[in-house]
């Protein structure tokens, strides 16, 4: 359950880090060079997408997987036995 | 980069008011506050308890959905800050950034103005003082930015420039192009 969850947290990051280099490109790519907002947004950006990746990674870690499998057999979808 | 000729000078940058930002932000604070306070909720109302008991994940996901809803505000605001007019001693630069990966820029030599059009819906844009500024040009197409502060400004600016008349301009196809 642990590596299911884990495998689609980073499927996740690894579609928002795109879209987020690709507009962080926009930034760079089309001002003029004494637009100074852009250079101040972006290590602003970066910090807090950081934190939060941080913060969920740090939270699927403390999922309690072994305790809501006990209660979530899937087992208990099966038929049952003859 | 924007591509200036080497004698061009910038006039004026115009973007759109902060009036523009007001909806999408109480939208976004919504979106960021909502299920935060449905999770700090859920710790004391029992009719709650279903969000309780999964409040593991709940925090997972709500900090995967911070990721998200920081992303949206950065792509609204990418979109807001290049979309742009870049008013020049020689031309206008329209700048019309439609999504991360549509933009359309037009540029309108200021000899090729024709008339300016400013309008002022309303009181609150009255009061605010932002407007719509619409330009012609002499082969009739019409340019129109929205939501522009100084609107009376960008509009004398542009017709002072437009009747300027100039020796200097380099028209030619080859003319050299500097940056910045």
């Amino acid at each position: 359950m642990f590596i299911a969850f884990l495998a689609a947290f980073l499927i996740y990051l690894a579609i928002d880090a795109a879209l987020s280099a690709a507009a962080l490109y926009h930034l760079r790519q089309y001002t003029m060079p004494d637009w100074q907002a852009a250079r101040l947004i972006v290590p602003i950006y970066l910090a807090l997408a950081t934190l939060f990746a941080l913060l969920a990674l740090y939270e699927l870690w403390n999922i309690p997987f072994a305790d809501f499998g006990t209660s979530f057999d899937l087992r208990q979808f099966l038929p049952p036995a003859r | 980069m924007i591509k200036l000729y080497p004698t061009e000078i910038v006039l004026l940058v115009i973007r759109r008011h902060w009036i523009v930002f007001v909806a999408p932000m109480i939208g976004f604070v919504i979106a960021l506050v909502a299920p935060a306070a449905l999770l700090i909720a859920s710790a004391v109302i029992p009719a709650l308890g279903v969000v309780a008991e999964f409040a593991p994940f709940w925090r997972f996901f709500y900090a995967c959905y911070l990721l998200a809803v920081l992303f949206a505000m950065l792509e609204f605001w990418v979109k807001y800050y290049l979309d742009a007019w870049i008013i020049t001693d020689q031309r206008i630069i329209a700048i019309e950034q439609h999504g991360l990966f549509h933009r359309s820029i037009t540029e309108i030599a200021m000899e090729r103005v024709q008339d300016v059009t400013i309008v002022v819906p309303g009181l609150l844009a009255t009061f605010l003082g932002f407007g719509t500024i619409t330009v012609q040009t002499a082969s009739e197409s019409r340019y129109t930015i929205r939501h522009v502060p100084d609107c009376y400004r960008a509009k004398d600016l542009i017709l002072k420039h437009s009747r300027t008349p100039r020796t200097d301009v380099p028209h030619e196809p080859n003319a050299q192009i500097m940056g910045g």
